[in-house]
């Protein structure tokens, strides 16, 4: 392959590829490697060690005891909160690609000319730029007591008082998901279905494939790359997710992520560390699943 | 196409149907939660009645106390936490971006190994946040280090946007030219002047969203500072705790400041792109075409 201008200066093109492969990484990736194995790695591999420590009082002990892990593993509780865990994950994902394909073969297919279907496509992916706490706030006003759902409601006489049955429970909780996870959906999907070409359409049309067919069996494995990229996204936020649960779904029925956290707050450290462990293996299964629908790194 | 089938027409409205919801889903709270901003009614009741800009003013003098009148208003200086968010963005968008294109152009090499550290560098993106937070946390204790905004703060917020820098640069470096950094070489030019006059311009767009990503993970970062920041209060951590008091008036105003800068900030970049994109692209694609 080529070698590096930057290092070498100048080096005449026929010298190529003689070198062949070089042993170590070339220093200026060193930095970046270093930083992410100080800041990820090696704290990652620590909470998992730390789910073996003891607490005696409020010092944490250095020991090898699978205390902590077994207790949390024999706990209901704690396998209620992880299948809670998958349960959101499988009804946002399930909503976010049911909602989010559909809108972005809208814009790919029946958006006429191509600067429109930008600037529809920018306006789906612009609030990933608004700050996500804010945009977890505002479903207050949405779903409260007073809000525009109840306000709705009254005026429409479905409802004789405003209802509090809206806010702060695990549906308000998946909507504010939905909406906050959906923009990783419609841009790479969009970008999945807009590169098929018209060629490859009209000849599903004409074996006679009806819209339906040629969506399920052309339009849509064409566009799986995105999907399962857009998917990835919105797996890795959502689980790390707990202020969604803390604002508007009650701060009574967390997910693993604020399960950590609570303890954490709580200063039970080793509950905390192995109740992050656990979060880190499930997020780890469902990524594999993920790229088991598609490999990501053929893409890059 | 032209002749639509009654399918094709039941797919386009079912379609648009969902587009829509996709954008009132979007907007609609933002919008809202705008209108609720101009009113001193507590209660978040939509339609907002007695128009006023007092929330305003009490966002930007959280020291009058003569203008929180309402029996149990909450009084929260956003500003500290803004400077911190502000000055945290800052700083981890310039180090991610600067760590990220070194890697990025090391990785324009072939070595052994480079399959796997590509993936260790993204792993940033993937390890959730709040198993990152907590590591650092217990990592800072165990070692006698104070959490706080500029230590383990700025530590787990490059290593959150670092991978995204490093993927944008990718992306352009694969698309990129290497001949006209050989051609600038063959003409005598150093790696350094190389870098400095062909590599970086070309790169301008890139950096710029690098720069743009960086800041804004890092300004709406919650999952890892929840505890990577030890007492240091960013702004979304001031946000939450303040959602556990009382939403008032006074969040939705600084949320409208926020959502309005953000965008603005976007679209600043989205047309600087146009216009990089329109010098630096357009002509040699207008030679291709001779």
């Amino acid at each position: 392959m080529t070698t590096t201008t930057t290092e070498t200066g100048t080096r005449s093109p026929s010298l190529r590829g003689a070198r062949g492969r070089k042993a170590l990484p070339p220093l200026l990736a060193w930095p970046a490697l270093i930083w992410i194995s100080v800041s990820v790695i090696v704290p990652v591999a620590f909470v998992v060690t730390v789910g073996f420590w003891r607490l005696d009082g409020f010092e944490l002990v250095h020991a090898w005891d699978p205390a902590t892990y077994s207790e949390m593993l024999t706990d209901s509780t704690f396998w209620g909160i992880v299948w809670w865990t998958v349960r959101t994950w499988l009804t946002v994902l399930a909503l976010i690609l049911g909602i989010g394909i559909p809108a972005a073969y809208f814009i790919a297919r029946h958006v006429r000319s191509l600067s429109m279907q930008t600037a529809i496509l920018m306006l789906t992916v612009l609030p990933f730029w608004v700050s996500y706490v804010i945009r977890i706030i505002t479903w207050i006003p949405m779903f409260g007591n007073k809000g525009v759902l109840n306000g709705a409601l009254l005026k429409l006489g479905i409802l004789d008082n405003p209802s509090s049955a809206f806010l702060y429970n695990s549906v308000a909780m998946t909507i504010a998901l939905v909406s906050m996870y959906i923009v990783f959906i419609v841009g790479p999907v969009y970008f999945g279905l807009s590169r098929i070409d018209a060629d490859t359409l009209a000849a599903s049309r004409m074996s006679g494939a009806s819209p339906w067919t040629t969506f399920w069996k052309v339009e849509l494995p064409l566009a799986k790359p995105g999907v399962v990229a857009g998917s990835f996204f919105a797996t890795v936020f959502l689980l790390g997710d707990f202020a969604t649960e803390q604002i508007v779904g009650g701060a009574t029925n967390p997910m693993l992520a604020g399960l950590s956290l609570r303890y954490a707050e709580t200063l039970q450290w080793p509950m905390a560390a192995a109740v992050s462990a656990a979060l880190l293996v499930i997020a780890l299964v469902l990524i594999w699943l993920l790229s088991r629908v598609h490999d990501l790194r053929k893409e890059v | 196409m032209e002749v639509q089938t009654r399918g094709q027409r039941i797919f386009k409205y079912v379609s648009m149907g969902f587009l829509l919801l996709v954008l009132i889903a979007l907007y609609a709270p933002l919008l809202v939660m705008t209108s609720l901003s101009f009113t001193e009614d507590q209660t978040s009741t939509f339609p907002p009645t007695n128009l006023s800009m007092i929330s305003y003013e009490k966002l930007l003098h959280p020291d009058r106390i003569e203008l929180f009148t309402i029996a149990g208003e909450p009084i929260t200086d956003y500003w500290g936490p803004l400077q911190l968010s502000l000055l945290l963005g800052v700083l981890t968008a310039v180090v991610a971006t600067v760590l990220g294109l070194a890697a990025a152009i090391a990785f324009r090499e072939q070595f052994r190994g480079r399959n796997s550290l590509f993936f260790v560098l993204l792993l940033g993106m993937i390890a959730p946040g709040i198993v990152v937070g907590l590591g650092i946390r217990l990592l800072a204790t165990a070692i006698d280090l104070e959490p706080r905004w500029y230590t383990t703060g700025l530590l787990v917020h490059v290593g959150w946007t670092l991978p995204f820098s490093f993927v944008i640069f990718m992306v352009f470096l694969n698309r990129f030219d290497r001949q006209i950094e050989e051609a600038a070489s063959m003409l005598g030019a150093t790696a350094l002047q190389v870098f400095r006059h062909v590599t970086l311009p070309i790169l301008r767009p890139a950096v710029l969203a690098s720069l743009l990503f960086g800041f804004t993970l890092s300004f709406d970062e919650l999952q890892r500072s929840a505890l990577a920041l030890g007492q240091d209060i960013s702004l979304p951590r001031a946000l939450v705790s303040v959602t556990t008091i009382r939403v008032t008036p006074v969040v939705y105003s600084l949320g409208a400041i926020i959502a309005i800068a953000s965008l603005a900030l976007v679209l600043v970049y989205l047309i600087m792109f146009e216009r990089d994109a329109k010098k630096l692209y357009v002509p040699a694609a207008a030679k291709d075409d001779e």
